[in-house]
């Protein structure tokens, strides 16, 4: 089971051979697409799927929040995953790798876009840094 | 600095750098996560701390030339 299907499972969404084939439309997409545009890429993968199927699905993982719904003024909503959200913090001395999330940082981004006149929508954040060395008593 | 590598121009080799594990360190944690090029400029990043005397263009020949060579061992 991927990574996604684990999380789709714990936020209570049965997995169907359908689902599945939607979620991996999702997760291979490097676009926004629309339902129209799911739809389609699922549809080569599994012909069963029916359009109803996809509203249905990406309504389901839109209340989960385990996607992001994006308007673009077009008259219709487009859906990328919401993928497990964190930044890197990396140690210039060890070469070790930090995972962290941080919420006012994301609100922040925001805050930062949204004053430039813009709506974020996406971004890409690494901190590096030297460890602070505790002074010896 | 950590490393004790005479400085010279152009590509290192990884036996003679104590930051090789560093770098490839950051990369293979990066590479895991993000797009190839964000895990080689991490790892430059790294390797440009410990090699401040190298220039843009020399980290970028080092670090490439250690990342290709875990891939081909």
């Amino acid at each position: 089971m991927s990574d996604l299907e684990e999380r789709c499972v714990k936020a209570g969404l049965k997995m169907t051979g359908q689902r599945r084939t939607i979620l991996k439309v999702l997760g291979n997409a490097e676009d926004h697409p629309s339902v129209e545009d799911v739809y389609d890429r699922a549809k080569q993968q599994d012909e069963s799927i029916s359009i109803a199927t996809v509203y249905r699905t990406l309504s389901l993982l839109d209340e989960l929040d385990l996607v992001i719904r994006h308007e673009f003024q077009e008259g219709y909503a487009r859906y990328e995953l919401n993928w497990d959200h964190h930044h890197h913090l990396i140690d210039l001395e060890s070469g070790k790798v930090i995972e962290f999330q941080n919420e006012k940082l994301e609100k922040l981004k925001v805050q930062i876009a949204k004053e430039l006149g813009y709506d974020l929508i996406d971004h890409r954040l690494e901190l590096y840094g030297k460890k602070i060395k505790k002074d010896k008593k | 600095m950590s490393c004790n590598i005479p400085v010279q121009k152009g590509v290192k080799e990884a036996a003679d750098c104590q930051c090789h594990g560093a770098v490839m360190r950051t990369y293979k944690s990066m590479v895991s996560d993000e797009p190839a090029h964000v895990a080689m400029e991490a790892a430059q990043r790294v390797y440009r701390f410990h090699h401040p005397e190298d220039s843009l263009a020399d980290a970028h020949l080092t670090v490439e030339r250690w990342v290709n060579e875990q891939h081909i061992h």
